[in-house]
């Protein structure tokens, strides 16, 4: 199931089956001039069956939004054998919108067989890059609420501390904290989005511009391959040290308490944390998601023990401060089996609503047990 | 027992895309817009300072440990860094990379200078560096502190007796030997490649400790020619033809890729 069914210019989408590469399919919908706007770091080896059932995002999502509001139709085999086909229309008031019983289910209820996805015009020659340096988070925080308040859009919007930023602009910003935009479409709405975002950065002092080539060169290295993730793991076992990430998303007012006692508490209470840091790539009207980036040494523990001793305590710090400020303890990399100690507290009265899709389409709890919900839930 | 590793800090290669390529100052490429890392053999070298370190505590004399980097302001991260990890001394002499970029003889005569004020057992440096590329630094040093130099050195071991046992490639072949102090040892294809991490807490006991500084007398090396000029060749094609005839194959070839080349005769 790895075919490219179909890329349609004239309704601008293409359909492709669940095991088709992101990448290969953004590389032939380019040969047209086109993009899905879809961009993962996981872009080279994510397929697109996959990144529907995790309701991923890519790093152009302030433009193009997540997969939710990419995908115009799929195609889904539920556990009794029936296959269902979802149209791609433009839009419909049909009942609920039954898309979403099938984005983000991670192979709980259903297995996604095809997709189609929108596509967009691409005009890289009318892409604007801007870097900016600033000492404090926080203000960097209150700088992307006005960006994003004020109406610009640009496709990328990314906001580094100081600490996550060592591993990515120490040659030319240590110690600092790091925004980057990135401003792409047709030329008249690019250079406006630019323009307008250049010029609430310049009424904030605290903020430095940086040199276009040094983002650029940055930006271009961030994907991430099935070589360097083999590359990293020979690290790690190498030297011990692990590196774990854990996305939240919060609204504006909530999102700096959350990094602040998350960074606090991380610190304080884990033992041989290498680094803390964080960074919000995803920007909306009203808020924006942390993606805290942690690396700890393995010490005095077996392989075994690790998760118990650092992986899930440290987890459980972050959703559970993120849940009680008002945040989702899940910004794009699902549930999965990690996060399903909070499932309860993430969703609060609406969990049953969670529980009568799993039981309605899953009755012999046959589909990925264990993920999403756990299983002394599911069955309660 | 003293050990000193050298290291410098070099762009990370990986991240230049073709399209960047650039020569700057006619000299070489242009690279300032890299992120920068530790060379990878003195990455080992630095990780087996430590290790050897390690072996040697609670024995008499243990290891006191330097680590030394002649290079500009990115360099004082990685120091403290060093720092952090237990490196009693981390020695920053300052100078732009264009001074010495293609200038082993001068790294060395610095090297030398500081080992001739601070007498060390053992000196570990990097077989060779992506900027300059020339294996020279360590044969220099070697000469100039008049000391044997043991290259490719993949593994280093202290033995109870003061000894170090230190493997060696050679060729495609391994072998172990057993060498006294005082030593170069120049760090090639190493077992262990990558520097242990330091906590954050480690990290914050350090953040405020003074880096050491030496400033070298004036050297002058004419050993080693700059180069006059660099140029990126002509981008060289490979590919496959798909398998069809002969003639067929023979027609592409001279068609697409000789007749530019040959002229049309
Ligand atoms: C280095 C790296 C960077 C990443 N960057 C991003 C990022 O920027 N943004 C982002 O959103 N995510 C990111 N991710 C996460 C990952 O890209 C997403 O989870 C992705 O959507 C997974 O796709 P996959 O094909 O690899 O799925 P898999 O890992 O194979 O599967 C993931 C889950 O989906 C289910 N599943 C897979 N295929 C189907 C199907 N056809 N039908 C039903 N269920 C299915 C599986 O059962 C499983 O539960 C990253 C991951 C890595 C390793």
């Amino acid at each position: 199931m790895n075919k490219i069914l179909n890329i349609d210019e004239v309704n601008m989408q293409a359909t492709a089956e669940c095991g088709v590469v992101l990448e290969d399919l953004e590389n032939a919908v380019r040969k047209y001039g086109l993009t899905t706007g879809h961009s993962p770091q996981s872009k080279p080896i994510a397929m697109m069956g996959g990144l529907v059932a995790t309701r991923s995002i890519g790093q152009f999502s302030t433009l193009y939004g997540g997969i939710e509001d990419m995908l115009a139709g799929v195609e889904t085999v539920f556990p009794d054998g029936q296959i269902c086909d979802i149209k791609a229309v433009p839009r419909r008031s049909a009942g609920p919108d039954i898309r979403h019983i099938v984005l983000g289910n991670e192979g709980t209820t259903n297995f996604i067989t095809r997709v189609t996805v929108k596509l967009w015009k691409y005009y890289p020659e009318y892409q604007e890059v801007l870097g900016f340096t600033l000492d404090k988070m926080q203000d960097g925080m209150k700088i992307m609420r006005e960006i994003m308040v004020a109406g610009y859009r640009p496709s990328v919007a990314r906001l580094y501390d100081a600490e996550d930023g060592k591993e990515h602009f120490s040659h030319f910003a240590p110690g600092k904290c790091v925004m980057v935009f990135v401003t792409e479409g047709p030329q008249l709405v690019s250079h406006a989005n630019a323009e307008g975002i250049r010029a609430i950065m310049a009424k904030h002092s605290e903020c430095t511009p940086v040199e276009t080539k040094l983002i650029e060169n940055w930006f271009a290295n961030l994907n991430w391959d099935a070589a360097r993730i083999e590359e990293e793991r020979k690290e790690v076992l190498e030297t011990n040290n692990v590196c774990c990430t854990t996305e939240i998303s919060a609204p504006w007012s909530a999102v700096e308490q959350i990094y602040n006692v998350c960074k606090k508490r991380v610190v304080e209470e884990i033992p041989d944390i290498t680094i803390f840091g964080a960074h919000g790539s995803h920007c909306y009207s009203n808020g924006m998601n942390l993606y805290f980036v942690y690396w700890y040494n393995v010490v005095d523990c077996t392989p075994e023990e690790e998760i118990n001793k650092y992986h899930l305590p440290i987890k459980k710090i972050i959703c559970e401060e993120t849940i009680k400020a008002g945040g989702s303890m899940c910004h794009h990399h699902g549930v999965g089996k990690h996060r399903i100690h909070w499932i309860d507290q993430e969703h609060g009265s609406a969990l049953p609503m969670l529980k009568k899709i799993k039981a309605a389409f899953d009755p012999n709890g046959i589909m990925n047990p264990g993920d999403i919900l756990p299983y002394y839930i599911e069955k309660k | 027992m003293k050990l000193l590793t050298c290291f410098k800090l070099c762009p990370d290669m990986d991240k230049l895309r073709q399209q960047d390529f650039e020569i700057s100052g006619g000299k070489g490429l242009e690279t300032s817009f890299l992120p920068n890392m530790i060379n990878c053999f003195d990455e080992s070298g630095l990780e087996f300072g430590i290790r050897l370190s390690e072996k040697s505590e609670g024995l008499e004399p243990n290891i006191e440990k330097t680590a030394f980097t002649i290079g500009g302001d990115a360099s004082e991260m990685y120091l403290r860094t060093l720092k952090a990890l237990g490196y009693e001394h981390c020695v920053l002499v300052k100078k732009d990379e264009d001074e010495f970029r293609y200038s082993p003889c001068m790294v060395a005569q610095t090297i030398a200078e500081y080992v001739g004020e601070n007498p060390q057992d053992i000196i570990v440096m990097g077989k060779e560096a992506p900027n300059g590329n020339n294996s020279a630094t360590a044969q220099l040093v070697s000469v100039l502190t008049g000391r044997p130099l043991i290259s490719s050195v993949i593994d280093v071991k202290f033995c109870d007796d003061g000894t170090l046992t230190v493997t060696v490639t050679n060729d495609g072949d391994v072998y172990e030997q057993t060498v006294a102090l005082p030593v170069v040892l120049s760090i090639g294809n190493a077992v262990i490649s990558k520097l242990r991490v330091p906590t954050l807490k480690q990290r914050m006991k350090c953040k405020d400790l003074p880096l050491e500084h030496f400033k070298p007398a004036e050297t002058s090396c004419a050993m080693f020619p700059e180069p006059m000029r660099a140029v990126i060749p002509d981008r060289r094609r490979g590919g496959y033809l798909s398998p069809y005839s002969g003639s067929e194959a023979v027609d592409d070839i001279q068609g697409k890729f000789l007749k530019g080349r040959l002229g049309e005769a």
